[in-house]
């Protein structure tokens, strides 16, 4: 050891001395303070009164169409809470406050203990609550000791069930919302977003809760504000502007009205936005946002069909002909056909292998190009293109053009479909079980082949794009209350595995579809703008088919899709006038407003 | 050398330092007593019997470890402090929400606790051998970077707490070894940088503080430039971050750094904590007053807040005491290290005096209402056994720094 060092160790020691000296000096001091000058006023608080700590709710951020037209209202309401520190709990009083909720009495001592273990929070018991209920409660604040009214924003969705699926709605935190990932924020009993974008967007619509410090005395009379603290406000949840089109929305679902189930897409080719997206049946969230759990239950017994399945998303289809717009560009792209190729007549009917395989014309439709194949959907021309394609080909092109998987869209959950390929076959058949009969029923999109309405929405904006595919978007950008908002930016996925030819050839094909006068799409045709679409039917065994009609107009530079999926209405023929309808409202209306 | 041999006791009792020894189980029976008459009759009993165990087999180890050469620990303490980490990694890796403990069958104890202890000797031993190199470049980062990955483990507890507590003992013990104040300062500064940066006036007129003292002092230029990047990095980064941060986001980090801000939980209880103490006055209220129903909701008032409840009922005469045997137990903690001659002795000893020292300023001062809440214990009187077991090693491995200072 150094005696320089001892020196110096020696010297800091006595500082050391000094600092540790003055931190108990100040120490003192501060408890001097409190407990001798201060005493009388911390004695009165300590027996008389009590300091009361309430949540302010932050004002739940607000969703807006892309036209900035809000598409939520908060209005106030009451809802009941207990302050478990002041409640004592009592069956008289527990009976009286049930009956005046207006529920159960075992529900109200499980929401209690669930409380317990919150320490200060008050324990939300019924949410929007009637004014007479509020008044009782206020008049007899001495019998109803540590029972509050909090002032809590109900949700109204003015537009009611129009755009419900993407829109969604809110509800008292169920037991799963609470050991989910949301559980990190939640509480029990608090409000909290079920589906769509109030859910996939609740934290950010919610905000932060502040809180009020009040006085109040031991009779439960309140003085005022409290002096030991100063209040916190809340945070207000962002804002979220959509993609969506309200007014075109409300448009397209008024007409799609006459179909039962089924969805309708409106996309915008060239940035992946939805301008609508229909999923029928669909729901009140008006009903759902009472915050009560078994009302979604009631709701789904007297509403048959899942209305709050989005089959626009989770719904898992045969994409019938409407495949064969991949089956086309695939075999174009591998040099297989050209637009003008002919291949072995249709005579309604072909022999492979085993059996007839048959065109949904029986009549046939004699010899036809690839591109009139498009037109008139024959099946015959499509099964010779399959087998000349083989499995492995088609399932690799179909799996690069987006389907078997999610598209990422924001709105969870989302359906990835299916695409069949060898491995599948060999698992569900055996290794020699099957032949290549399933390579014609996938190349005309029949067989296990599911996909969901969104892939065949965003896959028909690439074709109509020139073969860019975007992710899907419903995001137009998020308001935070402070600082700048946050623009959400349309998002390549991939490219089409098409060559331009091959897209330019596809595109003819679905032009000549609706405007040739003999297509299946014929329905779809305007006078003024050229439609370019494709019919598909899904043969159903439990009654009419599943019908889609996929279309985008212009026919050069398109600004719009539409893809319309009706089940169990009929041939995809059939729904083509709803796309015409679109459009023509979309051009004449919409267009000239957009932003 | 033979087990029995090391363990024989080579200093007969008389010479054991009994002030140190008296205080401590002083302190002990404090925090028994307390805890029996603010849990009886509550479901927080549990606490009391508990640390009666407690009390019993810590002084039983402060009797075994008296017996332990220092010399034996210092052979041993990249050892303890290896062993500490596999240790905080084993609680880390299990599930839940808070992981603070590992579980043996009927007992569990938290591991943070006893890397404390371990962190002290391991940083003795190494600092202690290079006292004359102290202020170089080498020594600092790989003492740095021991601290840091201490406290990156035990906040992911998360246990903010504790975790500071081992670049406080790394600070304590820098100083104490000599190093140069600039180099402490140095040590402040990301900190510092950290705290102005939430404006930008601040932190420029600190910046340039910063630089003149790098420019006036630096004698290790690459360890104060490296600080000086450090420095803007985090002045540079926080505002841009925190900008990017939702409002949400926010308000959880100002949480986490200041539990005071969460209004429904010690938010709250600072104010109950203010009250209780306030309303003990000089007396107090005596051993017998009932908790007012609302205080049972507060686990912590029997935990981290227990000085408000031991103040409500001593009032400010009791707390006088109390906080007198503190400064007492403390100096003469002081006094040892004071005469004691031996680099790693005099390191260890100034180690565990700035454990106690800061965790008894910490958890009085956040109680009071003068530093941000944290959730630091209270030494010896809050309960919790490996806290307790940790404390007495601590006390311990000091009486023995006094008897081998006497034996010279």
């Amino acid at each position: 050891m150094l005696d320089k060092f001892s020196h110096l160790a020696a010297q800091r020691d006595k500082f050391a001395f000094y600092i540790f000296s003055v931190a108990f000096v100040v120490i003192t001091a501060k408890l001097f303070h409190l407990q001798i000058i201060k005493y009388s006023y911390y004695k009165e608080l300590s027996e008389k009164n009590r300091i009361r700590v309430l949540t302010v709710e932050a004002p739940r951020g607000t969703i807006y169409d892309r036209n900035n037209i809000p598409l939520v209202i908060n209005k106030p309401s009451f809802t009941l809470s207990i302050l478990p520190y002041e409640f004592v709990p009592s069956d008289t009083i527990i009976k009286k406050l049930s009956l005046l909720a207006g529920i159960e009495q075992s529900k109200f001592y499980e929401m209690l203990a669930r409380g317990e273990k919150r320490g200060y929070k008050p324990v939300k018991i019924k949410h929007d609550i009637g004014f007479d209920v509020v008044s009782k409660i206020v008049e007899d604040n001495r019998e109803y000791q540590g029972v509050i009214c909090e002032v809590e924003a109900k949700r109204e969705y003015p537009y009611g069930s129009v755009g419900a699926h993407i829109i969604g709605y809110i509800g008292e935190a169920s037991v799963e919302d609470l050991r989910s990932e949301m559980g990190s924020y939640l509480v029990g009993g608090a409000l909290v977003g079920k589906q769509g974008v109030e859910r996939c967007f609740d934290r950010l619509l919610r905000g932060e809760p502040g809180a009020k410090f009040i006085t109040v005395k031991a009779n439960g009379e309140i003085v005022g504000p409290a002096k030991e603290r100063k209040d916190i406000a809340p945070i207000k949840g962002c804002d979220i502007v959509l993609t969506i089109d309200i007014e075109l929305q409300q448009y397209v679902e008024a007409l799609f009205e006459p179909i039962s189930c089924g969805a309708v897409i409106v996309m915008d080719p060239n940035t992946g936005e939805i301008l609508s997206l229909v999923s029928k049946p669909s729901f009140d969230p008006n009903i759902m946002t009472s915050g009560i759990e078994d009302s979604v239950s009631k709701y789904l017994r007297a509403h048959p069909n899942y209305p709050f399945l989005n089959r626009a998303t989770q719904g898992l289809y045969s994409p019938g002909s409407v495949f064969k717009i991949v089956t086309a560009g695939a075999a174009v792209n591998e040099g297989i056909v050209k637009d003008e190729t002919t291949l072995e007549p249709c005579k309604g009917s072909i022999w492979y292998g085993d059996r007839y395989y048959r065109c949904w014309l029986s009549s046939g439709h004699g010899s036809v190009n690839l591109v009139d194949a498009i037109a008139v959907s024959c099946d015959i021309y499509f099964y010779q293109l399959g087998l000349k394609l083989g499995l492995a080909s088609l399932c690799d092109y179909l799996k690069r053009c987006g389907f078997g998987s999610p598209t990422g869209f924001i709105l969870k959950p989302e359906s990835g479909g299916f695409v069949p390929d060898k491995d599948f076959y060999i698992k569900k058949y055996g290794k020699y079980g099957w032949g290549y009969g399933v390579v014609l029923n996938l190349a005309i999109g029949q067989g296990e082949l599911l996909v969901t309405p969104l892939q065949v929405a965003q896959f028909i904006s690439a074709v109509a794009n020139g073969g860019t595919i975007y992710r899907p978007l419903v995001l137009r950008s998020i308001i935070p209350p402070f600082g700048p908002s946050r623009v959400v930016k349309p998002e390549v996925v991939a490219k089409l595995p098409f060559s331009e030819y091959a897209i330019n050839t596809i595109i003819k094909g679905m032009s000549r579809a609706v405007n040739s006068g003999f297509g299946t799409g014929s329905e779809a045709k305007l006078d003024n703008i050229e439609v370019a679409g494709k019919t598909g039917t899904v043969q159903n065994p439990h009654g009419p088919p599943h019908g889609w009609f996929v279309a985008f107009a212009p026919r050069d530079n398109a600004e719009l899709v539409v893809v319309v999926l009706a089940e169990n209405w009929g041939s995809g023929s059939s729904v083509a006038y709803i796309a015409r309808e679109i459009f023509k409202y979309y051009f004449e209306k919409v267009k000239s407003k957009r932003v | 050398m033979k087990l029995k041999e090391i363990l024989k006791f080579d200093v007969p009792l008389t010479k054991l330092d009994n002030i140190l020894l008296g205080l401590t189980l002083f302190l002990g029976l404090v925090s028994v007593a307390l805890l029996f008459f603010i849990t009886n009759g509550t479901p927080y009993f549990i606490l009391f019997r508990k640390q009666v165990i407690f009390l019993l087999v810590s002084i039983f180890l402060l009797l075994v470890i008296l017996r332990i050469p220092l010399r034996i620990h210092y052979s041993l303490s990249y050892i303890y402090l290896a062993i500490s980490f596999i240790l905080l990694v084993l609680v880390l890796v299990q599930g839940g929400e808070v992981k603070r403990w590992i579980r043996l069958g009927f007992f569990q104890f938290q591991p943070s606790e006893f890397a404390k202890i371990a962190w002290i000797f391991a940083l003795g031993r190494f600092l202690g051998g290079r006292i004359n190199e102290i202020n170089r470049l080498k020594v600092i980062v790989v003492s740095i970077l021991f601290a840091f990955l201490l406290f990156a483990f035990v906040v992911a507890e998360p246990d903010l707490g504790t975790a500071l507590m081992f670049p406080i003992i790394l600070l304590g013990m820098l100083y104490a070894g000599g190093a140069s104040y600039f180099n402490i300062f140095l040590l402040l500064s990301p900190v510092l940088s950290l705290i102005t940066a939430f404006h930008w006036i601040a932190w420029a007129i600190y910046f340039l503080l910063f630089i003149f003292i790098l420019y006036k002092n630096s004698k290790t230029p690459l360890l104060s430039w490296s600080f000086g990047v450090l420095n803007f990095l985090v002045g540079t980064i926080t505002p841009f971050t925190w900008r990017r941060l939702y409002d949400y986001q926010r308000a959880r980090i100002l949480t986490f750094v200041n539990p005071a801000y969460d209004p429904f939980g010690a938010g709250y209880q600072l104010i109950q904590s203010k009250i209780a103490i306030g309303s003990g006055g000089l007396y107090g209220k005596g051993l017998s007053i009932k908790n007012p129903y609302e205080l049972e909701f507060l686990p912590a008032r029997y935990t981290d807040f227990i000085f408000s409840s031991f103040c409500e009922r001593f009032g400010f005469i009791g707390v006088v005491i109390l906080i007198a045997v503190f400064f007492l137990f403390l100096y003469r903690m002081g006094e040892i290290i004071g005469m004691t001659r031996h680099n790693f002795s005099r390191l260890v000893g100034f180690g565990v005096f700035t454990l106690f020292f800061s965790q008894i300023f910490i958890n009085i001062a956040m109680t009071v209402g003068l530093a941000p809440i944290t959730g630091l214990p209270l030494p010896f009187i809050t309960p919790g056994g490996s806290a307790l077991i940790s404390y007495m090693i601590a006390v311990g491995v000091l009486i023995r720094i006094d008897l081998e200072n006497a034996q010279k």
